[in-house]
């Protein structure tokens, strides 16, 4: 093999490995040796991986190498690593949810993402840690115990799909699947420092994902960067008639104007009671100075409202809670007490919503679209800070409060099926991550994916590395 | 909170069941209040048929 890759300073982004590989510099079988010496040192930390899949990974990677010795290149994702939310079928390996209730369960198929990302070239390292059944912000599980923050292991690293992000920041792969329904890629993404992207609703497949909220369910990347999270995407996006709710539309070239810049681009700056109450103040600082750099990349920037913010979270909150109890309906009549507390709490609340006020929600959903065509059509893309409340303590006494304010500014935008990406905007006094949150035009993935890279090339938060890294 | 959940949901809990789920209770009214309180369409002209935004995604021109 030419090139060694031994320390914590050999560690590649996803797009700088893919190079390496392509050029022969670094064997595929190097990278995964790398990345699994690094989970046997520093997941014990952080809890990031439930399931470490060496074996299987050895052997793709040795299979990518011979594919490259043989002429054969598959593409950008040939040969680097990814992990998968545990909440996802890769086949062979246990999918539980992160539940009791699945105790047991192997995957006989790959998820339609997973299988595409295989397709690519990428390579399986193992399953990650989940909230149970995508149900909650905090990743503190009775099946798994705690993931920790990376940077900070006394606190939460955001859910649900906080495995997904903490392996990410912690360097323990170079891009990790996750899935959102009102927040739980964004959310791990701005908390652990890294990003987090979710295409349009209908965008990616959940063709083999454990569902939560069917009408709002999307897969999403998380990376280091966003060039390495919009690669993922693309390789994932798509349709599949294995996903009745999967867009049969062209899927749009998301790399190609990646390093266009965004002068003229017109971006809304989301304001209003809803989004401004009980804000951070140095998520608020941060949120500022984000706006300021976009101003300065050329970014014209102007505030916007959405009015129906409060009705949209609601419409958000009450339809994920109806469908995740219709999905959980024959285990939490058959063996509720195999739930943990506060997923069977949450599954007994539901029972209290009537099917008139979950049609209402749904209602409510297209005056929502209305409104927000209304304000995309003078803007490009919108933008707010991903979370309005810092992470909190990893100590099982996160308040319902803290749960609002860690998704209030994500479930508006994702109910009606926008695309939206976090990328890392700051850190606070304390040394925990803030991110910034841009949203699109339904299918213009592109353009939100290309504001958050000139951001991010304008700012150095993507560069740094947690304490544990190394 | 035992007698709180008795009287709202008519159910008979332990009290750490009811601790876990009156508070969320509560707020859950709270979010079907704020609902309540957006004009629907089809309840301002019953001759318009009620949608759910399903289609909205569908019928976005392409960019």
């Amino acid at each position: 093999m030419a090139g060694a890759v031994s320390t914590h300073d050999d560690w590649l982004d996803l797009a700088t490995a893919s190079a390496l590989i392509a050029r022969r510099e670094v064997t595929a079988a190097a990278l995964v040796d790398f990345m699994l010496a690094r989970i046997e040192r520093i997941n014990p930390k952080v809890n990031a991986y439930v399931a470490v899949l060496a074996d299987a990974a050895r052997e793709q990677a040795a299979a990518a190498d011979e594919e490259l010795a043989q002429g054969r290149w598959r593409g950008p994702l040939h040969g680097v690593t990814f992990a998968v939310k545990d909440l996802i079928h890769v086949a062979g390996a246990p999918t539980t949810g992160g539940s009791r209730t699945l105790g047991g369960y192997i995957a006989t198929r790959d998820a339609t993402a997973v299988a595409r990302l295989r397709a690519a070239g990428a390579i399986v390292l193992g399953k990650l840690h989940t909230h149970e059944l995508a149900g909650g912000a905090t990743s503190e599980s009775e099946l798994y115990g705690r993931a920790r923050n990376p940077w900070n292991t006394d606190y939460i690293p955001g859910g649900s799909s906080g495995g997904s992000a903490v392996a990410t920041a912690a360097g323990l792969v170079h891009g990790a699947l996750g899935t959102d329904t009102g927040g739980s890629v964004r959310m791990p993404a701005a908390f652990c420092g890294v990003v987090g992207l979710k295409g349009t609703f209908g965008r990616v497949s959940r063709s083999g994902v454990l569902a939560r909220s069917w009408t709002m369910d999307h897969v999403g990347s998380l990376a280091r960067t966003v060039r390495d999270a919009a690669l993922l995407f693309q390789a994932m996006a798509g349709h599949d008639s294995a996903d009745p709710y999967s867009s049969p539309r062209h899927v749009p070239d998301v790399m190609g104007g990646l390093e266009e810049g965004v002068r003229g681009l017109r971006a809304g700056v989301v304001t209003g009671e809803f989004f401004e109450s009980g804000l951070d103040p140095e998520i608020g600082t941060a949120f500022e100075q984000a706006v300021g750099t976009l101003a300065s990349l050329g970014v014209a920037t102007r505030p916007v409202r959405f009015d129906l913010a409060a009705a949209a979270h609601a419409a958000g909150t009450i339809i994920t809670l109806a469908e995740a109890a219709s999905s959980q309906d024959e285990a939490m009549r058959t063996a509720p007490h195999e739930f943990g507390a506060d997923i069977r709490a949450q599954l007994r609340l539901a029972e209290f919503i009537t099917a008139r006020q979950y049609l209402r929600a749904l209602r409510v959903r297209a005056v929502v679209q209305k409104e927000l065509e209304d304000v995309l059509r003078d803007v490009d893309v919108l933008v707010t800070p991903t979370t309005s409340a810092m992470p909190t303590r990893s100590d099982g006494t996160t308040s319902a409060e803290s749960l609002v304010l860690f998704a209030r500014n994500m479930r508006p935008f994702s109910m009606p099926g926008l695309p939206a990406i976090s990328v890392p905007a700051g850190f606070s006094a304390g040394g925990l991550p803030i991110g910034l949150q841009i949203i699109g035009r339904p299918f213009d993935e592109p353009t939100i994916v290309r504001t958050a890279h000139a951001y991010e090339r304008a700012t150095p938060w993507h560069t740094r590395v947690p304490p544990i890294y190394t | 909170m035992q007698a709180v959940a008795r009287e709202v949901l008519g159910l008979d809990l332990t009290e750490a069941e009811a601790a876990a789920l009156v508070q969320p209770y509560l707020g859950l009214q709270r979010l079907l209040r704020t609902l309540e309180e957006v004009p629907l369409p089809f309840s301002q002209d019953p001759f318009i048929s009620p949608g759910t935004g399903d289609q909205w995604l569908d019928a976005w021109p392409e960019p």
